[in-house]
């Protein structure tokens, strides 16, 4: 579905990503986990367009997508990001957000903004327990950060993608709003059969979800693991672990 | 009681004229958080293009879009030197009035005297031409309420939207720049207009009538904000409430040259009022 050719991506002349060539297939859903620092968030600028590669070329669906913007790529390629208020508009309201999330990919109309309200959310509303009328019509700033992710996650879903960038969605929410998010993105992306990356810190997280598993250090993808063929990969085989006994001296 | 109720009239009818700069103000700092500078020099390029027209004999209808275009064209050069050449957005703004103030001299001189020419208010008859309420009152209205129309629809919601977060339009498969470039050209179209008013109303253009227009619209949307932060008639009520304080330094016989001092004043006052509100409001 996605091929990324010998790809580099240098800002202020230090090289991020270096020479990366992988495969993305339809029905994937990758699990990226690396240090800090490792060319994570560079590697989801990459492909949303958000930066373009210095060297090398991706092609989606066999178009060269090398130098197409990140708008233009929107439609197709959806992208959750960490910070919830990269998701939304803060000012406005939960409704009007939601209604917005259903204008991608269509011109801009002079009518109502709310004519298309996309009415198939409702449903996972319910779900949410986000459907009543006063969280409706509040505004998106004065939700707590795990109904703005949740929120978040079904405006980036409202027009289905055909690939889902998830960068450390649950990084700034509690333990119990992680879970909620997590288990209902698991179903969604089940559901849809949805092409997706999941960009996380969590080895844990990475061994109980998703289908394959990357490791990304130091700009290139050191190793790549098809969970069906690795049934007793632990944390440490992943990015190691934190040494507790050089803690102690 | 006649004088008091035409001071009261011209209040009115002043507070409508500059409410239009507010909505523009209102567009630019509130709704796609850009401070735009460049508002102040439409202003006069609006009441200088309005001049050399009427002087020409053109129509009022004619020379009022033509008024509005030229604000656009202004909006759209602050916003292109935002988005495409990066300059910071106040810098743009001051560019362009710096740039605007030769231009507004060229066209129309440091004075142009328009009395004698048909302008909108001589839509009413003569024994009636005083009364330039009746002209203002249904125009600004329209204007408010074609405004809040707007704000409603697909578009209102996105420049709502570039004013929080650009990247959301991005998201969405919208250009940010077009959209805050788009905002730019209303607003400064709409300062035109109110310029293009402004020197129907007094009978002549003077360079100078532009000069502080923004501190003034800015004073105004403070007033209005105290009463609603919405869009709503308070734009139309602060203006209107700035105007009556400014008359009223002319009642105890302040020299008008303190007037922008006192505007200054005015705003800091607002400013910390709003702040210690909120912060008791918060307690």
């Amino acid at each position: 579905m996605i091929h990324f050719n010998n790809i580099s991506v240098t800002i202020n002349q230090r090289e991020i990503l270096k020479n990366i060539s992988c495969t993305i297939e339809s029905g994937d859903f990758i699990v990226i986990v690396g240090p800090n620092g490792a060319g994570k968030s560079t590697f989801f600028d990459m492909i949303s367009g958000k930066r373009t590669p210095t060297n090398g070329t991706i092609i989606f669906n066999n178009t060269d997508i090398t130098y197409l913007d990140e708008q233009s790529r929107a439609t197709t390629i959806s992208r959750l990001f960490q910070n919830p208020q990269l998701n939304g508009s803060a000012s406005m309201t939960v409704a009007q957000n939601l209604a917005m999330s259903n204008y991608k990919g269509k011109p801009t109309q002079l009518h109502d903004g709310m004519k298309n309200f996309p009415m198939h959310v409702l449903n996972n509303l319910k779900k949410l327990n986000l459907h009543s009328k006063k969280i409706l019509e509040t505004p998106m700033k004065d939700l707590s950060g795990g109904q703005r992710q949740l929120l978040a996650f079904l405006m980036a879903t409202a027009v289905p993608p055909k690939l889902f960038l998830l960068d450390e969605p649950t990084a700034a929410l509690d333990p119990a709003s992680a879970t909620k998010l997590l288990q209902f993105a698991l179903k969604w992306i089940n559901q849809h059969k949805m092409t997706t990356i999941l960009i996380t810190h969590d080895p844990e997280l990475a061994l109980t979800i998703g289908t394959k598993i990357w490791i990304l250090e130091n700009g290139t993808i050191t190793k790549q693991f098809n969970k069906k063929d690795h049934p007793h990969l632990s944390a440490t085989d992943l990015i190691g672990h934190i040494d507790y006994n050089a803690l102690l001296q | 009681m006649m004088s008091e109720l035409l001071i009261m009239q011209g209040i009115i009818e002043r507070g409508l004229i500059f409410s239009v700069c507010i909505m523009a103000i209102y567009l630019t700092s509130r709704i796609i958080k850009f401070d735009d500078l460049s508002l102040e020099g439409s202003f006069g390029l609006g009441g200088a293009t309005m001049a050399l027209l009427l002087s020409n004999n053109a129509p009022w209808f004619i020379a009022l879009p033509l008024v509005m275009i030229s604000g656009a064209i202004a909006g759209l050069a602050t916003g292109l030197l935002h988005t495409k050449l990066k300059l910071n957005n106040l810098i743009s703004g001051i560019v362009v009035t710096t740039a605007l103030f030769s231009i507004n001299l060229k066209i129309a001189g440091s004075n142009m005297v328009v009395g004698s020419k048909s302008t909108i208010f001589n839509t009413l008859s003569p024994d009636m031409i005083h009364l330039k309420i009746i002209v203002l009152l249904p125009l600004i209205t329209l204007l408010l309420l074609t405004m809040k129309w707007l704000l409603n629809t697909e578009y209102g919601f996105l420049f709502y939207a570039v004013g929080d977060n650009p990247q959301m339009l991005t998201n969405l498969g919208k250009d940010p720049h077009q959209y805050i470039i788009g905002a730019l050209m209303i607003s400064n179209a709409l300062t035109a207009l109110s310029g293009a008013l402004f020197v129907q109303y007094v009978g002549y253009f003077s360079i100078w009538a532009s000069v502080g227009i923004l501190i003034i619209a800015l004073a105004g949307l403070i007033l209005s904000e105290a009463i609603s932060p919405k869009f709503s008639t308070n734009i139309i009520i602060g203006a209107i409430i700035y105007q009556a304080i400014i008359t009223a330094t002319f009642e105890f016989n302040v020299d008008p040259e303190w007037n922008k001092l006192i505007t200054a004043f005015l705003i800091i006052v607002m400013i910390i009022l709003k702040q210690q509100t909120t912060f008791f409001n918060r307690k």
